[in-house]
C-alpha cells in the first residue's frame, strides 16, 4: 500500500491498465488449476486401478458415482458460495439436508401429502431455518460459528427423532417422484435427474450472483461490510437472504437425495458442512468474503467428490478415509491461502 | 439565529462518547460555494464533527441546520437526501470489486427494459460508461474495470470522490483526503477540490496540513480539544495564528507554551 502511494501518475496509470488482464489471467488460472487438480486425482484412479479405467463398463460406473456424489455438494455449495462471498458460513447444512429428506418422507407417508405439497412444506422449512440462522447472526449478533453449530445440533437431533435411530423409506408408488429421483443412462453412464436439477440451479443462481444488484451487494457486503453499509446497502438483509438461499437449496438437495436413494438415515449428511466449505474455498472463494464464483465451487466439489471414490476403489478403510479427507482439505485450503499472498 | 448565507450550520453542537468529550458546543457554519477547512491536531474532534454532519453519529446536544431548516439525521441516507455527501477518511471502498462497481456501490443502474427492472439486472455497460464520466469529472485517469485494491492511493481517493458525486450533492465533506497520499497525489486531489468549487459545490475539507489549507480554502475553522477556537479567512490568516488556535488559544488570548516542532510536523505531512 505505502509503496504504491509513492508512485507517480505515470506508474499509477500503468498499474490500472495492467490490472484487468492480470487479474483475469489469475482468475482463469484458478479455475484451470482446480480442474487440473481434479484430473490428477481422477487419473490416480487409473494409475492405481488401471483395469477399471480401460473397461467402459467400470469407467462409466465410476463417472455415474462421481456425478451422484458431487451433485448434493454442488447444490448446497451454491448457497454456501453466496454466504461465504457475503462473509458468513453455515455449519448446519449437513443436518438440514437430513431433516429435509426425512421430513419429505414423513409428509408423504405419515401425512399422506401429495408430492408438490410435501415439497412446498420442506422448502419452506429450509427457508425458515435459514431465516432463523440469519436473524440470529445479524440482528442478535451471535457469530455464525456459534449460531449454526447450535442449529446443526438442533436439526441433527430432529433427524434422529424422525428416524428413531434408523432410517426412513419413501413410498415407491408416487409417479411424480420420478422427476426428482429418476435417472437416464447415456452410453452406460447413469445420470441421475438430480444432476440436471443441479445444472439448472447453477445457471439460475450463477446468473443472479453475476448479473443482479443483489449479487453485487453480496460481493460488497463480504468485501467490506462497513463500506457497503455506508453506501446504503442493507447488509443485514443481504446476509439473511444468503442464509435463506442456503436453507432452501439444502432442502432441495435433501429431497433430491432421498428421492434418488428412496431411503435416508438419520445420520445422512454428517460432515457435509466441512466438505462443502472446502469445495467453496478450493473453488476460489475468499475465506474472508468479497470474491468467489459458483463455477469455481462446482470444480471444487468435483475435487471433494473424487477423493472418496479414489479411496474406496483402493480399499482404504472408512476410518482412514475420513482422516485422509480431512488432511486433504486442510492441505488444499493451506495451498489456497499460500497462493493468495 | 440566521447570521449569514450559510448552507449548513450547527448551533451548540456537542458529542460525548461516555465521558470522552469529542466535540463541545461548536457553532460551525459553511457558506454556499466555499471551501471551509477544518483543522486541528489528532483527536481534536474533526472526524467526530463531520460524522454528526453526515448522519453517522447522533449529536449529544445541539442543532444542525441545512439552509435554515433544522434537521435530524438517523443515518447517512438522511444526510444524503439533504444533499450532503461524505468521502470518509477510510474511503469506504470495497477493494476487491471494480472501480465501476464502487462508484455505484448500493446504487447500481439497472437495465431499462421490463425484465431488467423486474429482476434488478445491473446495466454493466451503462455503469462502466457513467463511471468513466464521473472519473473524467475529477480528471484522474482510472480504468473502470480495474479492481480498487490495484489502484494507487490517489486513484482510490478519486474513486471515492467520484462515488460521492453520483448523488449530485450540494455539500461535499472530505475527511483528510490528502493525508495518505504522495505529494503528487495530494496536488491532484486539491485540484479536484478547486474544480468542484468552480462547479458550485460547498465543501468541507478536513486536514491537519496548515500550509495546504491556507492555499486551497476560503475559510478555516480551527478545533482544539473538541472546541471551535476560531474561524479565519484564509486570505488574511497566518500560519502562526492558526497554529496558536490549534494549540487551544481563544479568539484573543495567546498561548504561553506550545510545542512548535510538533505543530510543524503536522503542518508538513
Ligand atoms: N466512536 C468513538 N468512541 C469513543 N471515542 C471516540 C470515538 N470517536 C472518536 N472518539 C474520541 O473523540 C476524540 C476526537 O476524535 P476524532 O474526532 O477522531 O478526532 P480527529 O479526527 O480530529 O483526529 C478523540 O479523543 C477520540 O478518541
Ligand atoms: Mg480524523
Amino acid at each position: 500500500m505505502s509503496t504504491e502511494m509513492q508512485d507517480d501518475e505515470a506508474t499509477e496509470a500503468a498499474v490500472s491498465r495492467g490490472a484487468e488482464s492480470r487479474l483475469r489471467r489469475l482468475l482463469q488460472r484458478r479455475q484451470i488449476g482446480v480442474f487440473i487438480g481434479f484430473l490428477l486425482l481422477f487419473g490416480l484412479i487409473g494409475v492405481t486401478r488401471p483395469e477399471l479405467f480401460f473397461s467402459w463398463d467400470d469407467f462409466s460406473g465410476i463417472l455415474s458415482q462421481l456425478l451422484r456424489q458431487a451433485a448434493p455438494y454442488v447444490i448446497i455449495g451454491i448457497g454456501m458460495t453466496y454466504l461465504m462471498i457475503g462473509g458468513e458460513f453455515d455449519l448446519s447444512v449437513g443436518s438440514m439436508y437430513a431433516v429435509a429428506g426425512l421430513t419429505f418422507a414423513m409428509l408423504l407417508t405419515d401425512f399422506q401429502l401429495t408430492v408438490p405439497a410435501a415439497l412446498a412444506v420442506v422448502l419452506l422449512l429450509g427457508a425458515v431455518v435459514g431465516l432463523t440462522n440469519g436473524v440470529i447472526v445479524t440482528k442478535v449478533g451471535i457469530p455464525s460459528l456459534i449460531t449454526t453449530i447450535g442449529m446443526m445440533s438442533i436439526l441433527r437431533g430432529f433427524a434422529y427423532w424422525l428416524t428413531t435411530g434408523g432410517s426412513r423409506q419413501l413410498p415407491d408408488d408416487l409417479g411424480l417422484l420420478e422427476l426428482f429421483g429418476g435417472s437416464i443412462t447415456v452410453a452406460k453412464v447413469e445420470i441421475a435427474y438430480m444432476v440436471f436439477w443441479m445444472l439448472a440451479l447453477i445457471v439460475v443462481f450463477g446468473l443472479v450472483l453475476q448479473k443482479t444488484r443483489f449479487g453485487h451487494h453480496v460481493y460488497a457486503t463480504g468485501d467490506d461490510e462497513s463500506a457497503a453499509d455506508r453506501s446504503g446497502i442493507d447488509t443485514d438483509r443481504v446476509k439473511i437472504a444468503n442464509f435463506v438461499i442456503t436453507g432452501v437449496v439444502t432442502a432441495v438437495a435433501g429431497v433430491l437425495a432421498i428421492s434418488y436413494f428412496s431411503s435416508m438415515f438419520g445420520s445422512a449428511g454428517r460432515g457435509f458442512e466441512l466438505l462443502i466449505i472446502a469445495a467453496v474455498v478450493i473453488g476460489g472463494t475468499n475465506l474472508f468474503g468479497g470474491e468467489g464464483s459458483i463455477s469455481g465451487m462446482f470444480l471444487g466439489s468435483l475435487v471433494i467428490a473424487v477423493i472418496p471414490v479414489l479411496l474406496v476403489l483402493n480399499g482404504v478403510s472408512v476410518a482412514f478415509q475420513e482422516t485422509l479427507t480431512g488432511a486433504v482439505i486442510i492441505g488444499a485450503v493451506m495451498v489456497d491461502i499460500f497462493l493468495r499472498d | 439565529m440566521s447570521e449569514d448565507d450559510s448552507i449548513l450550520r450547527t448551533v451548540g453542537l456537542t458529542k460525548h462518547f461516555g465521558n470522552i468529550v469529542a466535540v463541545e458546543d461548536v457553532d460551525f457554519s459553511l457558506r454556499e460555494g466555499e471551501v471551509m477547512a477544518v483543522v486541528g491536531d489528532n483527536g481534536a474532534g474533526k472526524s467526530t464533527l463531520i460524522k454528526t454532519l453526515c448522519g453517522v453519529h447522533e449529536p449529544t446536544s445541539g442543532e444542525i441546520y441545512v439552509r435554515d431548516e433544522a434537521v435530524e439525521f438517523e443515518d447517512y441516507s438522511d444526510a444524503r437526501e439533504k444533499g450532503i455527501e461524505t468521502v470518509y477518511q477510510d474511503l469506504a471502498l470495497a477493494e476487491q470489486q471494480t472501480v465501476a462497481a464502487n462508484v455505484f456501490l448500493g446504487h447500481e443502474p439497472v437495465r431499462p427494459d421490463f425484465l431488467g427492472r423486474f429482476l434488478g439486472i445491473v446495466d454493466k455497460a451503462a455503469m462502466r460508461d457513467r463511471a468513466r464520466e464521473s472519473l473524467d469529472r475529477v480528471q484522474i485517469p482510472v480504468d473502470p474495470d480495474a479492481k480498487v485494491r490495484d489502484l494507487s492511493g490517489g486513484q482510490q481517493q478519486a474513486v471515492a470522490v467520484a462515488r460521492a458525486l453520483q448523488s449530485d450533492p450540494d455539500i461535499l465533506i472530505l475527511d483528510e483526503p490528502t493525508s495518505a497520499l504522495s505529494i503528487e497525489g495530494a496536488r491532484n486531489v486539491l485540484r479536484v477540490i478547486d474544480d468542484l468549487r468552480e462547479q458550485g459545490l460547498s465543501i468541507i475539507l478536513i486536514s491537519h496540513n496548515i500550509r495546504q489549507v491556507l492555499t486551497i480554502a476560503d475559510r478555516i475553522s480551527v478545533l482544539a480539544q473538541g472546541r471551535l477556537t476560531g474561524v479565519r479567512d484564509a486570505d488574511s490568516a497566518t500560519r502562526d495564528e492558526i497554529i496558536s488556535l490549534m494549540m487551544g488559544a481563544d479568539e484573543e488570548g495567546d498561548v504561553e507554551e506550545f510545542d512548535l516542532s510538533g505543530a510543524e510536523e503536522g503542518a508538513t505531512v
